[in-house]
């Protein structure tokens, strides 16, 4: 039903852009002085890339910077397939991914997390494994009251599951969730509704949360805590880059934003989200 | 049979506007097909319909939990719904008060108008953990079931209701008349008048109900396997989009657009056979 509504929606927006363009000429015409810049991908960048180019707009009026969230995959290919001119990309450069061009302006952490009441402080990657594993299911066996063990778990293709998978070595068939969600905020929602879950999300948005009230508790790995500063020396192993990506040669306002990101405005923004600027 | 110029006239004038609602199903159709191909091709057609797992990551892509999670929590929250849609429905147009009516159906409007991601925020944070101390973790069929059928109930309350309201004021003088008691009148004559009404009610819902997909994402755990009781976690075909459209590439997607042709089947299949059989009843009625 809602799939038809929105085909719908955008075949009516398609007749209607393409009746105006017929009627009054082409649009373009009008706007050759204001920059476009697109950029889409992965919805944890996306707050952050927000932010700074809500403020870079302000400055640079003739510059329009279009942030479209739909996750790390759709911003690699986005850019490989010249949709928009950068994409948001919450992982480390691959292989496969060929001359696509990744520029790290940050990095974020994974933090397990469970619910503010679970006594356990700490979780040894082992364990951790274990749980997602299915071969512990009682939170008495890694030392907190016994209760059975809610495991919360990612959707195939989430960047944060590849990032959980990698650091643990685990099969995406292997883990053996309970309840699986999307993004991050589901995630924290879920775990602060169910008393016995565990869970992972990117610092950042646990530790905002954390900061709104949610009842959540960040475990340390390893006797290591889950913090910015932890993540940026690299003690705290669970971790991903963000990048910028984008294909071939940009153009002069897309260089100039991307130069932008490095600028000790735009790093204090990442660094307000809980993400640590990538150094210079 | 002769037509005035004028009348065949119009004909083509409101043609246009009903073009694109037809192009736009069918192109929903042609692009679903297009677009699960390469699916089909790489994984074949029947390993959609054998039991199994999902994970297109390991090249498992069977749709059946989330065929059986979709039919269960529907059908589900159809029986709680209709019931009692239809005594609420008639508690309000004959039996409460006129002051107490106008209350409550201005009431109902207004539940009809919530949006479903504030039914799911609530079923989350609500009825998750209540469930939960029955069962954990209480992201659950019986809790998408409850989530869905108080989604369904206002339109279904609206609907009766007005198939209520349109019963004949003469047939109601009657069985007045007739010196009916109130209840007997109501199981005895309106219930049964508005049987069509009702059923239609129901076939709306249930397509409703089929495609809901962000409340219970929210409530149900998605976890990709056959249900084996009320407790257990379900997966929706919706869910299973929406949970993983924006990630996917490659087959993977494909396989995606493969959940959303079966959806558009049932779909269609549910509209038509409710379409034969509410032919049918009409004609027992004459």
């Amino acid at each position: 039903m809602k799939l038809a509504v929105l085909a719908t929606l955008f075949t009516g927006v398609f007749l209607a852009q393409s009746a105006s363009a017929w009627i009054f000429g082409s649009s373009e015409k009008n706007t050759e002085e204001a920059q476009r810049i697109r950029i889409t991908g992965s919805s944890t960048i996306a707050p952050v890339m927000l932010e700074i180019s809500d403020a870079y707009m302000r400055s640079h009026p003739n510059t329009r910077i279009d942030i479209e969230t739909g996750g790390s995959s759709r911003g690699l290919a986005d850019a490989k397939m010249k949709r928009s001119q950068m994409g948001m990309v919450s992982r480390a450069k691959r292989t496969e991914d060929g001359s696509v061009v990744f520029a790290e302006i940050a990095k974020d952490g994974l933090a397990v997390i469970v619910h503010k009441s679970n006594p356990l402080s700490n979780i040894s990657t082992d364990q951790l494994k274990s749980i997602y594993r299915g071969s512990v299911q009682n939170w008495n066996e890694v030392g907190a009251k016994s209760e059975q063990i809610t495991v919360v778990s990612k959707a195939d293709g989430r960047s944060t599951l590849e990032v959980f998978l990698a650091y643990t070595g685990l099969k995406s068939k292997e883990i053996q969730p309970d309840v699986i969600i999307g993004d991050n905020q589901q995630a924290i929602k879920t775990v602060e509704s169910v008393p016995s879950s565990i869970g992972y999300v990117s610092i950042g948005s646990a530790i905002v949360s954390q900061e709104k009230g949610a009842r959540i508790k960040l475990l340390q790995l390893d006797g290591v805590s889950a913090t910015p500063e932890n993540v940026g020396n690299g003690h705290y192993k669970l971790s991903r880059s963000l990048n910028i990506v984008y294909s071939g040669e940009l153009d002069e306002a897309s260089k100039k934003f991307l130069n932008h990101l490095n600028s000790s405005e735009a790093r204090a923004v990442i660094r307000r989200m809980s993400f640590v600027p990538t150094p210079q | 049979m002769f037509r005035p110029l004028s009348e065949r006239a119009l004909f083509f004038v409101f043609l246009p506007f009903l073009i694109p609602a037809v192009i736009t199903v069918i192109g929903i159709f042609v692009f679903l097909v297009v677009e699960s191909y390469p699916a089909v091709q790489h994984f074949g057609l029947m390993s959609f319909f054998k039991p199994g797992a999902w994970s297109p990551a390991g090249s498992e892509v069977s749709l059946v939990p989330m065929l059986a999670g979709t039919f269960a929590c529907s059908l589900f929250a159809l029986v709680i719904s209709i019931p009692l849609g239809v005594m609420a429905a008639g508690y309000i147009e004959f039996f409460a008060p006129p002051w107490v009516a106008t209350t409550l159906s201005r009431l109902v409007e207004l539940t009809a108008a919530i949006p479903s991601v504030v039914y799911g925020v609530w079923g989350l944070v609500t009825l998750v953990p209540l469930v939960g101390k029955v069962s954990a973790p209480g992201t659950s069929l019986v809790t998408g079931t409850v989530v869905l059928a108080m989604m369904l109930l206002p339109t279904i309350v609206m609907q009766v209701r007005l198939e209520f309201f349109h019963t004949s004021r003469s047939l109601r003088r009657a069985s007045v008349s007739a010196g009916l008691h109130p209840f007997a009148a109501f199981s005895k004559i309106h219930l049964p008048n508005a049987k069509q009404g009702i059923a239609n009610a129901a076939t709306l819902s249930f397509g409703r109900a089929l495609g809901e997909t962000i409340a219970l994402m929210m409530v149900t755990g998605n976890v990709p396997v056959l249900p084996e009781n009320v407790f257990s976690s379900i997966r929706t075909l919706t869910a299973n989009i929406a949970l993983e459209m924006g990630y996917a590439l490659g087959e993977h997607r494909s396989a995606l657009f493969m959940s959303g042709f079966l959806l558009m089947v049932v779909v269609t299949t549910v509209m038509i056979g409710s379409q034969v059989v509410g032919g049918a009843l009409r004609r027992s009625q004459k």
